[in-house]
């Protein structure tokens, strides 16, 4: 039914709260669903990528190429190219409107994550973090000669910290910082145009698991495996001289206190009100806590297997995790009950099965005298606009423009 | 069968076995109609070996010869002993023998009595399929007698019709539209076959490699042995050195990183060529001397860590001219390039898997596109010769 006919309250709510689905194709490891909301992309852990249509649940495409699981992925802004990181070495970019790879990187070791440049037209660069390696920025828009340009792994300040390795590589919002998190606990601010690092700075002590951007840009969402969730508040100035200024500012820790508990990965919701985490080990639970005060809000139940990978699609409300034995996807997302009197005011809802009776004057023919008839007839006559688009879904998102995948591709022979 | 049929039945079966045996002649009676026998065509019924006039049991003479077994309607409608089974009659229309058939079960029997019945029966065919047929396919006799006769065997005549012949009446330049696809299939075929040879011999490379790099162990396992002198001849503690001495390298080749175009032109050098067909180290160009030596400096650079840098710079160029493109860790600690031949040896596998499914894929194409302009030939040169 028509989003916007149903409780208002209900459609507005800002978090999911109860297990409506699972979804099950082969076994996902890793999930990320488009800016519009549209499509998840699903990584299995045989290699293959699947996109699942959002409103139909169904999968429109299955892409193969990787031969061992899938670590990473990242949609392109426009949502219609696919970044995809696997433990076998290769990074490649898909094409859905063509339904291949069109570019791809082989590096010297598996692959830990992988993220585009935010923002930028073209989806050919990315930065990518490797196992027992430097991290890497890649330029691919030139097929034939692809750059890579090694990034320290070193922070700025030398503190004797030897044999570390970037973990985790993320982008902030406007895509001119990369953000790197280490197996010491440093977080390395690398500057995206010189390849500079630019400001470290020590976190905790043990491995940065994963940092996450809120889509406003403000927040940062540190996971490390100390079993804290870090939040900063990041700022980012212009000096005269070209230069920036920097600033973290410790907002918020999330930890449980009782359970110990560490987190596997970590999302931000819209504007950065609320933040859910999966958890590690026995609770097979999501968290959300609202980032004002820190406190928690909500635990989501239902999966009877461990969660790792989270991710939270607003425009929709429904947060998707993926099960660690199964490979299932859970969804949790809201039910708002159906309420047909919101179609016409004289419309009466029944709890039960009545006999109608017919009203003595129900179906008479009545002649109104002229005043009535003039008058009904220019209510007739208001014109109703069923053609402007509205601006904002019902929840209150701007609509965006975003590609739509052709659902019957046939991968177009090269 | 109903039940007053069935009474029927019964009725005239009972008027029928009543009847006397004998006329006043004493000469014996026959059939339901209880006559003579005069010398007319008669079955015997093998349910109650009675005779029956075929004309009485409404049945044509000429079917005299194709009875197999006969039940009269009582033995088969009223007592259910059996149903009259006949023999297979000869194809040819006219004749009313049984067809032969073979003493051997395995042999198929015959469609016809005798083999002149079957040229017989062919003969009726073809004139009749001829006559209704010949003036919409416009085929003149003698032109079918050339197809017949053309035919060398029984399976040539059979495929007659079931594949398009060539056009050669004349020469026909194939249209634009058909040359433009046809290049833009040769190409795209072209394309996928080189990326098929490449990945052969991507393959192939990989399958050398792994030879080369137990070579390699096993050299550097007997250096390791010799090393650490006679072994002892303690049965125990044999098995228990020996496996500690052995070396196992990771093996992990740089040079498999290189991407296509890097690919193809390393497959011309001579050092490819070495690597793809040896058995020795010698073969590859290596001497045994050196390759202790260069072992040697390697495991020196490991156990100084990197103290005494300058000493050792000539034997560290020789082990880097040797081992440079290797991964020479331990194969268990080598972390990074855990499993990294199995990675590798998939995505060639997926890569060439793919190749050759596009490349028929093509090549179906292809064909196509060649049968339907060879259609279109015949239909044009058809229009223009009526």
């Amino acid at each position: 039914m028509n989003l916007s006919l149903l409780d208002p309250f209900a459609v507005a709510k800002e978090y999911p709260e109860v297990l409506t689905q699972t979804l099950s194709y082969g076994h996902s490891t890793c999930i990320k669903s488009t800016r519009s909301g549209d499509y998840l992309a699903s990584g299995l852990i045989d290699g293959t990528i699947i996109i699942i249509d959002n409103d139909t649940n169904s999968t429109i495409s299955i892409l193969h190429d990787h031969t061992r699981s899938i670590t990473s992925l990242c949609w392109s802004y426009c949502g219609r190219y696919l970044l995809s990181g696997s433990r076998d070495w290769k990074v490649n970019l898909w094409d859905l409107q063509k339904g291949h790879v069109i570019r791809s990187v082989t590096f010297e070791g598996p692959v830990w994550n992988c993220t585009l440049v935010p923002g930028s037209e073209s989806p050919f660069q990315f930065v990518a973090a490797l196992l027992e390696d430097d991290p890497v920025f890649v330029d691919m828009s030139c097929a034939n000669s692809i750059k890579i340009t090694k990034l320290e792994t070193d922070p700025f300040v030398d503190d004797g910290d030897r044999k570390h390795w970037t973990l985790t590589c993320a982008y902030e919002k406007t895509g001119r910082f990369i953000f790197n998190g280490t197996s010491k606990g440093w977080l390395n601010i690398i500057d995206g145009k010189s390849f500079e690092t630019v400001k470290s700075i020590k976190i905790c002590n043990s491995n940065i698991k994963g940092i996450e951007f809120s889509s406003i840009g403000e927040n940062v969402a540190i996971n490390s495996s100390d079993r804290i969730i870090r939040q900063y508040k990041l700022t980012i100035a212009e000096r005269e001289n070209g230069t920036y200024k920097l600033n973290l500012e410790l907002e918020n820790r999330y930890q449980d206190a009782v359970n110990r508990l560490q987190w596997n990965s970590v999302k931000f919701n819209h504007n950065s009100e609320y933040l859910c985490a999966s958890t590690l080990g026995a609770t097979h639970d999501v968290y959300i806590w609202e980032t004002g005060m820190g406190s928690l809000i909500k635990i989501l139940e239902g999966s009877n297997e461990e969660l790792i990978e989270v991710d939270w699609n607003f425009r929709r409300c429904c947060i998707t995790a993926t099960g660690m034995d199964s490979g299932m996807l859970y969804n949790w997302s809201i039910v708002i009950p159906q309420k047909w009197s919101a179609l016409a005011p004289d419309f009466e809802e029944i709890e039960e099965n009545i006999d109608y009776e017919e009203k003595e004057d129900e179906f008479d023919f009545v002649d109104y005298d002229d005043d009535l008839n003039k008058i009904i007839e220019e209510e007739e006559r208001d014109i109703v606009d069923v053609i402007t688009k509205e601006k904002t879904d019902a929840r209150g998102f701007p609509f965006v423009e975003s590609f739509v995948i052709n659902v019957s591709l046939q991968p177009e022979l090269e | 069968m109903d039940s007053k049929k069935l009474s029927q039945l019964q009725e005239k079966y009972n008027k029928f076995a009543k009847a006397p045996k004998y006329d006043l002649n004493s000469e014996e009676l026959f059939c339901v109609c209880r006559r003579i026998d005069d010398g007319e065509l008669m079955v015997a019924c093998d349910g109650c070996d009675e005779w029956f006039h075929f004309k009485c049991m409404k049945l044509n003479d000429k079917y005299k010869n194709l009875v197999n077994n006969y039940y009269c309607i009582f033995c088969d409608d009223l007592f259910n002993k059996g149903h009259t089974l006949w023999k297979k009659k000869c194809r040819l229309p006219q004749c009313y023998e049984p067809i032969q058939i073979n003493k051997d079960p395995a042999v198929l029997p015959s469609k016809y009595c005798s083999e002149d019945h079957g040229i017989e029966f062919m003969k009726q065919e073809v004139i009749r399929r001829f006559k209704n047929s010949h003036k919409e396919a416009g085929m003149k006799e003698s032109q079918l007698v050339t197809i017949i006769t053309g035919s060398e065997n029984l399976n040539q005549f059979k495929s007659l019709g079931s594949e398009l012949p060539q056009f050669d009446k004349q020469i026909c330049e194939l249209p634009d539209d058909v040359k433009i696809l046809l290049s833009e299939i040769q190409r795209k075929l072209e394309k996928q076959e080189s990326q098929e040879k490449l990945y052969r011999s991507k393959e192939q490379y990989l399958m050398k490699l792994r030879e080369q790099i137990k070579l390699f162990n096993d050299a550097f396992t007997a250096i390791e042995e010799k090393l650490a002198g006679p072994v002892q001849t303690t049965k125990s503690k044999k098995p228990k050195k020996s496996s500690k001495l052995k070396v196992d390298i990771c093996g992990f080749d740089q040079l498999l990183k290189l991407n296509d175009s890097e690919w193809i032109e390393f497959n011309e050098t001579e050092n490819f060529k070495r690597k793809i067909d040896f058995t020795t180290l010698e073969d590859l160009g290596i001497n045994q001397e050196e390759f202790e030596r260069a072992y040697m400096a390697l495991k020196h650079a490991d156990d100084d860590d990197n103290e005494n840098d300058d000493e050792d710079d000539q034997m560290v160029d020789v082990q880097k001219d040797i081992f440079k493109d290797f991964c020479m860790k331990d194969k268990k600690k080598c972390v990074k390039h855990l499993t990294w031949f199995s990675i590798i040896q998939d995505n060639v596998r997926l890569k060439l898997n793919e190749a050759e499914i596009k490349i028929a894929e093509m090549k179906e194409k292809k064909e196509k596109l060649m049968k339907d302009v060879n259609i279109r030939n015949w239909e044009n040169w058809e229009n223009g010769y009526s």
